[in-house]
């Protein structure tokens, strides 16, 4: 699987489960929320902030003639169009053509099998054909073929010249977003930017067992062994702690993680030693005392034997079976699958904590990805005001802007509708993902939204905005919860700091020392090797190629600043 | 099928095109098909000895000789994977060969069609279900709490931690499939059995024969042919030892035995974007699964003494 397809599962499963996800937010309405887009071609572009009641206020704003901006989108199963309508012309692409004078053509529009879209763009680099204007693009090593090609732009003057306040913001308050995409100093791509935590563990625990032991959440890794020991001595048949084994990366499953234990050195991730260099987490000295810590767990039976074989929804389904007390994921997995616990379990109780500290006395886990998705550009392509206008909008919604035209949904009839002149979400024939747009920044980026966020806003009994409403009309307690918890330890996420292509030694030798990793990992765990065995390893890992990615890794890493 | 026996049948005859000619007209589309999707990718073998990169092109990436292929075979792991990928490939061949022959043999004696379309319709079920469905549930059943184990402890058998030890995974592997796939064999040995000449069988009875020896000189000769096609036509996967199925029972314990020659090439070309190193392993493979296959192919004509080509 590729590296964090962990995370990006938490994102597509969480966007499953809340189908409008607001994301995160906070008390908005400070002008800085307003669209104040400065990219129009008119010369008369000033603030729109309060738009007269005659005229509409994207007037001052719409492309006469219009500008046509051509992209390339893969269909899934779930994409159904209603009424009449076509994947190019739909409420989304209607409102944009009617107010902005932008209209939205897919140059390649494919069916979402596999790699079907990079696939394409491959073959296009490679038989000469012309690339649609804009490409939203998933992978590294693609970026990276098309950044060599030389078919895409940099947009550093650009992004300067065209992008909106609000889009400079919020880049400006995530500048980490650019590595993947600059080049010899330049930028040549435009980083979607994740809400940074929507994958990112947190504690859930069956509050009716910590009640009948008598013992508060734990926040050390001492008092999670006296919770864990207290559940084994009440529910001796039962096995604590719920944990998935069976991912290439085995503790670090998107769901049933045991990433706390390793505390702020985390495995499977390039992070900065103190020395500024990046290093790998899996063979530094702290990877090893965690690793101890669980096979301790596992031989006192607080882990289910069998826990290599279980991928994630098999941990999870211990869990809301009620074999298990615990178990660490994401803090949407309160929508789904722990709601389950309660019907399945009389009398539990689940309630989500923040993560107690690890070996080391620090708190950490591994942090949800900045960008999963990069838009290029073509060559060629002279748009590019449109574009940043069409960007500004689309992130309105989701820094919860009153003015969006998609603060109810992207389109009506689709994932809302109207009753009474009020939006609804409870949609008649079922609620529908409109996803045609040309380029959006997809979540909301963190920094740009203060004070309370909307979970907490919500779980509070608010619902004065229509992003409250919605939020409340389509979550559960446990959801909020979950998502409030998320939001607590921000600061203690480690991040992947190598987000670049694979480096030329890690296309051969990567496999080789991901399986010696996972295989000495969990070995290790089930007792069939020592502890010299994993200094062996660690030694091995190094010398059987380790040390020549860690130096181009490197490399990399001064190359990008 | 059918077209093999035809032409068996006829008399290998004088060219007659003039009366031919609409035959192999029908023939044209899908030999064009052939050419097409078959022959001409193939010519993409050749980026196996290249550094490919896509925005180059064939004509524009560097040439690099048999660098991929020394790389594949300093990879310490390859001998495993190989040998890996033999020992679950050649198992699930011969078992697959063997137990739909037993069953469809069995299945024939049963004289109530009820049953017998029953039975035959239910072991057919499993060859429809994917793998990341049969996953999960492999690994419920064969779990220490599974249904499998139950059945061991029951019968005063220890129980067995199937799909983490590397035997026993190896035989999960082909058991598991063997079990998904024999119903489909089954089929064509039903209609192969369905096609020989009552006749014959009326006459061994008068000659005094009882079933099993009706078994042995009219039934298996007869069905022999087919039971060569089969297992002629299943060589071409002496090397597929069924990327879906081990990439969805595989954990890290077995990950040494478990790793086949379709799961790394996953790993180094998908993951890591080697398309060249790819091409190359794939070429390896391709290159040895032929020569076994001429191999095999002669042996079972000189023993069995036919041939579908």
């Amino acid at each position: 699987m590729r590296k964090g397809l962990g995370k990006w599962m938490s994102m597509t499963l969480a966007a499953a489960v809340l189908l409008t996800g607001a994301g995160c937010s906070g008390k908005s309405g400070n002008g800085e929320a307003e669209p104040s887009g400065s990219s129009s071609p008119a010369p008369t572009q000033t603030a729109v902030s309060s738009p007269s009641a005659e005229a509409s206020p994207w007037a001052a704003k719409k492309f006469d003639p219009p500008v046509t901006i051509s992209s390339a989108i893969a269909i899934r199963d779930l994409d159904k169009l209603r009424g009449g309508d076509t994947y190019e012309d739909n409420p989304l692409t209607r409102w944009y053509k009617d107010n902005l004078g932008i209209v939205t053509k897919y140059k390649w529009l494919l069916t979402d099998q596999g790699d079907a879209l990079n696939q394409k763009i491959r073959l296009a680099l490679a038989s000469g054909e012309e690339l649609p204007d804009v490409l939203p693009i998933d992978d590294n090593v693609l970026l990276n073929e098309l950044i060599e090609s030389g078919q895409i732009m940099s947009i550093d003057e650009m992004f300067d010249k065209y992008a909106s306040p609000r889009t400079k913001e919020a880049y400006e308050k995530n500048p980490d977003v650019w590595t993947a995409v600059t080049k010899d100093g330049k930028k040549w791509g435009l980083p979607q930017i994740s809400d940074g935590n929507i994958g990112d563990s947190i504690m859930w625990v069956r509050q009716d067992w910590l009640d009948a032991v008598g013992l508060p959440a734990p926040k050390t890794l001492a008092e999670f062994e006296a919770v864990l020991a207290a559940f084994k001595a009440k529910y001796p048949g039962k096995t604590p702690l719920a944990v998935s084994g069976k991912a290439m990366q085995p503790l670090a499953g998107y769901m049933g993680d045991a990433e706390f234990v390793f505390g702020a050195t985390q495995p499977y991730i390039w992070d900065e030693s103190a020395d500024g260099k990046l290093q790998y987490g899996s063979v530094q000295p702290g990877f090893k005392s965690g690793l101890s810590k669980i096979k301790e767990w596992f031989d006192k039976g607080y882990i289910n034997k069998e826990f290599a074989t279980h991928d994630e929804q098999k941990a999870a389904s211990l869990f809301t079976s009620g074999d298990a007390g615990i178990i660490f994921g994401p803090g949407w997995m309160g929508a789904w699958p722990l709601e389950d616990t309660t019907k399945n379990v009389d009398g539990a109780v689940v309630k989500p904590y923040e993560l107690p500290s690890g070996v080391d006395g620090e708190v950490g886990r591994i942090g949800t990805k900045l960008v999963y998705i990069t838009y290029v550009f073509r060559k060629g392509f002279e748009h590019m005001d449109a574009l940043f206008q069409y960007y500004d909008v689309s992130m309105g919604s989701l820094l919860e802007d009153p003015d969006s035209p998609f603060a109810a949904g992207a389109g009506e009839g689709y994932d809302y509708v109207m009753k009474d002149g009020k939006p609804s979400w409870d949609v008649p024939d079922g609620a529908i993902e409109l996803r045609y747009t040309i380029a959006t920044v997809g979540n909301t980026p963190p920094g740009m939204l203060t004070g309370e966020t909307i979970f907490e806003r919500v779980a509070a009994g608010k619902k004065d905005t229509i992003y409250e409403q919605k939020l409340a009309f389509s979550s559960s307690p446990l959801y909020l919860e979950g998502r409030i918890v998320s939001f607590k330890q921000l600061d203690k996420a480690r991040r992947n700091k190598f987000i670049g292509a694979p480096v030329p030694t890690m296309v051969s030798k990567w496999p080789l020392l991901t399986q010696m990793e996972s295989e000495a990992t969990v070995s290790y765990i089930y007792g069939k090797t020592t502890d010299a065995d994993l200094d062996k390893y660690m030694q091995d890992w190094m010398s059987k190629g380790g040390q020549k990615v860690t130096d181009e890794v490197n490399a990399w890493y001064a190359s990008s600043k | 099928m059918a077209a093999a026996i035809a032409t068996r049948a006829k008399p290998r005859g004088r060219w007659n095109f003039r009366k031919t000619w609409m035959l192999h007209l029908f023939l044209l589309p899908s030999v064009l098909l052939l050419l097409v999707y078959s022959y001409v990718p193939m010519a993409g073998i050749v980026i196996a000895f290249q550094n490919y990169k896509t925005y180059k092109g064939i004509r524009g990436s560097e040439w690099v000789g048999f660098e991929h292929f020394r790389t594949m075979f300093t990879d310490e792991r390859i001998v495993q994977i190989i040998s890996n990928t033999l020992v679950i490939a050649v198992s699930k061949m011969v078992a697959g060969w063997i137990v739909p022959l037993l069953f469809a043999l069995l299945l024939n004696e049963i004289r109530i069609s009820l049953v017998k379309r029953t039975v035959q319709t239910l072991v057919y079920l499993p060859h429809f279900l994917s793998w990341v469905v049969l996953g999960g549930i492999l690994t419920d059943m064969l779990s220490e709490q599974g249904i499998v184990n139950g059945l061991l402890r029951s019968l005063g058998l220890p129980s067995v931690f199937f799909l983490g030890n590397g035997n026993w995974f190896q035989f999960t592997l082909v058991v598991s499939d063997v079990w998904k796939e024999f119903g489909f064999g089954t089929i064509i040995y039903l209609a192969a059995l369905a096609g020989v000449n009552q006749s014959l069988y009326e006459a061994a009875e008068i000659d005094g024969a009882n079933r099993w020896r009706q078994t042995l000189h009219i039934t298996l000769p007869s069905i022999l042919p087919v039971g060569v096609i089969i297992g002629t036509l299943s060589l071409g996967n002496i090397l597929n030892a069924g990327f879906d199925q081990v990439f969805n029972m595989m954990n890290p314990i077995v990950a040494g035995r478990g790793e086949i020659i379709d799961t790394y090439v996953y790993k180094i070309g998908l993951l890591q974007g080697a398309f060249s190193f790819a091409t190359a392993v794939g070429l390896f493979k391709s290159v040895v699964s032929l020569l076994l296959i001429g191999v095999t192919y002669r042996l079972a004509y000189r023993f069995a003494g036919y041939r579908i080509f």
